[in-house]
């Protein structure tokens, strides 16, 4: 792959990613009911709903920040967590078949852009 | 070297005990871990069960050599642990006097963490 080929895809999975993680955080945070309904179908508690969207922010800050490298990993590990973390608690809810997968495909999404993020790492300044 | 692994093995060691020790109650379903996640924080049963498998396996993906990007996972998790079981006992009433052994927790992780790539560099230099 070209480098530019491979920057262009980091940086749109990336922004996407980004735009996902800020949305489902502001629901989180402003604790909007269908976020209330998975949760309480889920059985976990509500008061979880703000700390997810705090970290989720936070999240978004450090993938976008160019400084520091090693907390871009911590995002994608929190990410990957709470996604594995998803598909257990669909399959232990005995969710229908589209619920309970939709994290994996989440997840399958995060580890593209992740593989696409070492590539880009190792492209970035190549002109 | 010497004096950075010795740090590094005591605060690892002891982070391992407390997370693989909590682990294992958990998939045993103490009394106790029931009582805390599920009664107490409200978490359901399920749950208590996942989060100590996951404990143990990032216990052991730390203790066993090599796999530095499966033990930053490791770290990681651990850290994401200690931020939701200490937001979990702050929403359900802890005061934060009650909360402060969390700080040893944190401390731990902290040590072992920064240890762990102070080791990394020693060796990469060596």
């Amino acid at each position: 792959m070209k480098p530019k080929t491979i920057k262009i895809t980091y940086w749109i999975l990336l922004i996407l990613l980004c735009m996902f993680m800020t949305f489902d955080a502001i629901g989180g945070i402003t604790k909007q009911q269908a976020g209330i309904d998975v949760m309480k179908h889920l059985g976990y508690p509500i008061y979880l709903m703000p700390m997810f969207g705090v970290l989720k922010l936070l999240g978004v800050f450090a993938l976008l920040q160019p400084w520091y490298r090693g907390i871009k990993e911590w995002v994608f590990a929190g990410l990957a967590f709470t996604f594995i973390g998803a598909f257990v608690s669909h399959i232990c809810s005995h969710d229908a078949v589209f619920d309970t997968i939709m994290p994996l495909i989440f997840l399958a999404y995060l580890f593209i852009t992740r593989w696409f993020w070492t590539k880009y790492e190792a492209v970035k300044n190549v002109a | 070297m010497k004096k950075i692994n010795i740090i590094f093995w005591i605060s690892t060691a002891l982070l391992c005990l407390v997370m693989g020790g909590s682990g294992v109650a958990g998939t045993m379903a103490s009394p106790d871990s029931v009582k805390m996640m599920h009664d107490q924080m409200g978490y359901p049963i399920y749950f208590l069960y996942f989060i100590s498998i996951a404990k143990i396996l990032g216990a052991i993906a730390i203790l066993v050599p090599g796999f530095p990007k499966l033990k930053e996972w490791a770290y990681a998790g651990f850290a994401f642990d200690l931020v939701g079981a200490t937001w979990s006992t702050f929403a359900t009433g802890a005061t934060v006097v009650q909360n402060l052994p969390m700080l040893i927790f944190f401390a731990l992780l902290a040590v072992s963490y920064i240890y762990h790539h102070k080791r990394l560099a020693a060796k990469q230099g060596a």
